[in-house]
């Protein structure tokens, strides 16, 4: 891009003219040399600094002349863009992130390498532990001696004094244990970390090998070897003495498994018991009776107002008297009960006040109930709100229309600020 | 110096208000490095060159944990200021 370019851009950009631009740009240039010049950086935020740096004298070596050259020192002007403005740049590379090829952690190294020591210095400190670590190892030297003065002997089977001859040798054996040469190989390979690793591997392997040994050679020449004479002591101490481990094991197992489901029960328990005390879930039957109860409260009420009596009486009183005169007294009553009890349509209430004392909400009704609305009290459990409370509600209405209407009378007539309207199931008067 | 003080000198210099300046400058920069990310080269006639170069990605180590990391590649902006400005820095 040319600087004629530029210009043009930067003066639609900026909203100037081009000679404008051209002035600015040659001023810009002039002062910013003039700052560089006094030691001072430009630091411009969203873009970057320019900074002078100091380079100094070199001496080079000219390959055409084959003599040193000297070049002087020399201040240059470094830019270091912004963090905003390096964003930018790399917005192809936004989502790219450093991959970690080998977690390869100084700290476990060093870990490693204590514990190793420590072991060779327990070993040095208590021969006891060692000595059970490594007696197995050796076992098989001392089984085939033990046959020999078995054999001489015919039938005795002591193994009092061949414990005593097995310990002494251990002794004897132990300070050659192969640890010692593990450490000799750790002092000669400090050199190099890459070799000191693979040198220490192959040692654990040379030094673990016999452990795997005992557990079973061992053991196998014994059990072959003794029962050709005698099959019941070797069996009687050999069998239980698994079998009993074996049901340590099961025990663990099984305890773990049991302390887990008592868990998993105890879990289930607290769930189905708060559930059913906030009532998702009816399962000892007090939930049930709540809900019950508060809607027939306002049965009772209704029973007493004037307007109410024939909603509820009459289909009792009704039924009964079908039967009895035919003709004369149902056909007036039955439009009555007809048109109040629509039972698949809505009704609406109105809701003058709620208190959390039954008192004063009864007082209310009861109030109202003198004036002649048709008002009775509504127990309802509200947890955010802390328990229960008593709504003073104003009877049925088929359409909201008549419910604002009863309820801009009620506000002059009881002056409660807030009344508002809202849906009920009629089936819940029943 | 930062960007204010800078405008408030060139603001000097143009006779124009600082708001004036500052809204120049401001357009200034950004279309540089607008200009910057679309073309990857800038040059300013007497001012410099604006480069964007390409690092490629590299192995890297973290000194802390030693963990050994490829680091993805990356572009970075450069700039080499223009002889006018070099000689005019230097003889003082």
């Amino acid at each position: 891009m040319d600087k004629n370019e530029f210009l043009n851009s930067l003066s639609k950009r900026a909203g100037i003219s081009y000679d404008e631009a051209k002035l600015f740009y040659d001023k810009f240039i002039q002062r910013f040399v003039k700052v560089l010049k006094s030691g001072q950086s430009v630091r411009i935020s969203g873009f970057g600094e320019f900074k002078e740096k100091a380079r100094k004298t070199r001496r080079v070596f000219d390959p055409k002349t084959g003599f040193e050259k000297v070049i002087p020192s020399k201040i240059v002007v470094s830019f270091s863009p912004a963090k905003i403005f390096l964003e930018k740049v790399n917005i192809k590379y936004k989502n790219l992130k450093p991959v970690v090829v080998k977690v390869q952690s100084a700290i476990v190294e060093e870990k490693d390498l204590d514990e190793f020591n420590l072991t060779f210095f327990e070993s040095g400190k208590k021969q006891e532990d060692v000595k059970i670590e490594f007696n197995a190892v050796e076992e098989e030297p001392v089984v085939e001696e033990f046959k020999i003065s078995k054999l001489k002997d015919g039938e005795d089977y002591l193994y009092l004094p061949d414990e005593s001859k097995a310990v002494e040798r251990f002794e004897d054996i132990d300070i050659d244990v192969p640890v010692f040469d593990v450490f000799q190989n750790v002092e000669v390979s400090k050199s190099g970390k890459e070799m000191y690793k693979d040198e220490i591997k192959i040692n654990f392997e040379e030094v673990e090998m016999p452990e795997f040994n005992l557990t079973e050679e061992p053991q196998h020449p014994q059990e072959k070897k003794e029962p050709k004479k005698v099959f019941d002591d070797t069996q009687k101490k050999e069998v239980p003495s698994m079998a009993f481990e074996y049901e340590e094991e099961n025990n663990k197992r099984t305890g773990f498994w049991v302390f887990l489901f008592v868990v998993f029960l105890i879990f289930v328990g607290g769930v189905i018991f708060l559930l059913n005390q906030y009532g998702y879930i009816h399962l000892w039957g007090e939930g049930k009776k709540t809900s019950k109860v508060e809607f027939k409260q306002p049965e009772e009420v209704i029973v007493t107002t004037p307007e109410i009596k024939p909603r509820v009486e009459t289909p009792a009183v009704s039924e009964e008297r079908k039967p009895q005169p035919v003709i004369t007294t149902p056909k007036p009553e039955k439009p009555s009960i007809s048109k109040p009890i629509p039972k698949v349509g809505k009704s609406y209430v109105i809701q003058v006040a709620s208190f959390q004392d039954k008192k004063l909400a009864d007082a209310l009704a009861s109030d109202l109930k003198k004036k002649g609305y048709n008002a009775f009290v509504e127990r309802a459990f509200v947890e955010w709100k802390g328990g229960n409370w008593y709504r003073v509600r104003v009877g049925f209405f088929d359409s909201i229309e008549q419910a604002n209407e009863m309820a801009r009378k009620l506000k002059k007539d009881a002056r409660v600020e807030k009344i508002w309207v809202s849906e009920a199931v009629r089936s819940i008067t029943k | 110096m930062t960007k204010d003080e800078f405008t408030k000198l060139l603001a000097k210099d143009m006779k124009w208000s600082v708001a004036k300046t500052e809204r120049v400058l401001d357009a200034f920069f950004n279309l540089v490095s607008e200009i910057l990310i679309k073309e990857k080269k800038l040059n300013l006639f007497r001012f410099g060159v604006f480069t964007v170069k390409h690092r490629a990605s590299r192995k890297g180590r973290n000194p802390k944990t030693g963990e050994e990391l490829i680091l993805p590649p990356k572009e970075y902006p450069y700039f080499k200021p223009s002889k006018s400005i070099i000689s005019a820095i230097n003889n003082r």
